[in-house]
């Protein structure tokens, strides 16, 4: 039985192999949509000059729906309904515990965990990259936030309590902070130079606000209001990912508690 | 010449990414393999427009701040 096993499984091997070998010597990668960028000549990118530059005080309005959201999620999944001091108090959990790490908590097998950990790396470099090439490629901040965030919730499917990326509550909260203090902040300061709350103006004296190659210098704040958006979107995705996961983990505590208050 | 210009966005997804690497709670181990990996990636996934770069510099920069900020910052499994 285990020979046969074996020769099916050296057979597949042999042929997954062989077709990954073949492949790859005719593999052609293309370039991506950075070269779609360069080729039609869309630059500066259409979208973004709308989002930023003729709507920016609409994308504020967006980013404050999504603070919204996350506080209605709180209050429906967060402490209001469950005590956690509670929970803490009966499984003898320090005080400094998130919900998620008061105990080991589900994780995947190893080949996931294993694949999970590097890819979730490339996914926060990539949503990095994602950020700062809003205002010439198609993404921004909203979509490398999320990136980032998604980077996290795969962390934390594959590990579980164990996530090795872990972002604790009060550095959400800074991030959050931040995110929208540098908004509202650019806007401020794009009513001292220009007159317009918001307005984008590219340069300070004669810095350059945002050094670029000579095309796109004209860009000037957009990319800082994309590395705020981007803060913003990575702190409301992740807290509402973490409040959700943490729902289940909560009533599984409580049912436990009940169970132990019973006998 | 360093021209700032080319490289500021590397510059400025190196300090984001040491922001975000410095919140892994795992040390990240064979550096080697994620920065050959990157280089990879980035080569791919190439520079972004009017960058006139061989690679995505900001991406080798991104990776190099997340393993930098872990190695220094993080790691610690709280």
């Amino acid at each position: 039985m285990n020979s046969k096993r074996d020769l099916v499984a050296g057979i597949s091997f042999f042929v997954f192999g062989a077709s990954i070998l073949y492949s790859l010597s005719n593999m052609h990668v293309n370039p991506g949509v950075n070269l779609v960028y360069l080729t039609h000549y869309i630059i500066p990118n259409y979208v973004c000059s709308v989002i930023f530059g003729w709507r920016a005080y609409d994308t504020l309005g967006e980013c404050l729906v999504l603070v919204v959201a996350v506080m209605v999620s709180w209050i429906i999944f967060g402490k209001s309904l469950y005590d956690n001091t509670y929970l803490k108090e009966l499984f003898k959990a320090p005080e400094s515990d998130d919900y998620i790490t008061l105990h080991g908590w589900g994780e995947y097998t190893p080949i996931i965990k294993f694949l999970a950990f590097p890819a979730s790396v490339f996914m926060v470099a990539l949503g990095i990259v994602t950020i700062l090439g809003g205002h010439i490629t198609p993404g921004g901040g909203f979509q490398g936030g999320a990136l980032i965030a998604s980077a996290l919730i795969l962390s934390v499917v594959a590990f579980g309590s164990k996530s090795p990326l872990w972002f604790d509550h009060k550095y959400l909260e800074k991030l959050e902070a931040i995110g929208a203090l540098t908004y509202l902040l650019l806007g401020v300061v794009g009513m001292f130079i220009g007159g317009y709350y918001l307005f984008i103006f590219t340069s300070v004296g004669n810095l350059p606000i945002f050094p670029a190659p000579k095309e796109i210098v004209t860009a000037g704040i957009i990319p800082y209001l994309n590395i705020a958006v981007g803060l913003k979107v990575l702190a409301g995705l992740s807290t509402a990912a973490f409040l959700l996961s943490c729902e289940k983990v909560i009533i599984e505590r409580i049912e436990k508690s009940e169970e132990i208050l019973n006998k | 010449m360093l021209e700032i210009s080319l490289y500021y966005p590397s510059i400025l997804a190196f300090i984001i990414g040491v922001f975000i690497g410095a919140k892994y709670r795992m040390k990240i181990k064979n550096i080697f393999g994620y920065f050959i990996l990157a280089v990879i990636i980035a080569y791919f996934l190439k520079a972004l427009p009017y960058y006139n770069l061989p690679l995505s510099l900001t991406f080798v920069s991104a990776v190099i701040g997340i393993i930098l900020g872990n190695r220094v910052f993080g790691g610690k499994m709280s």
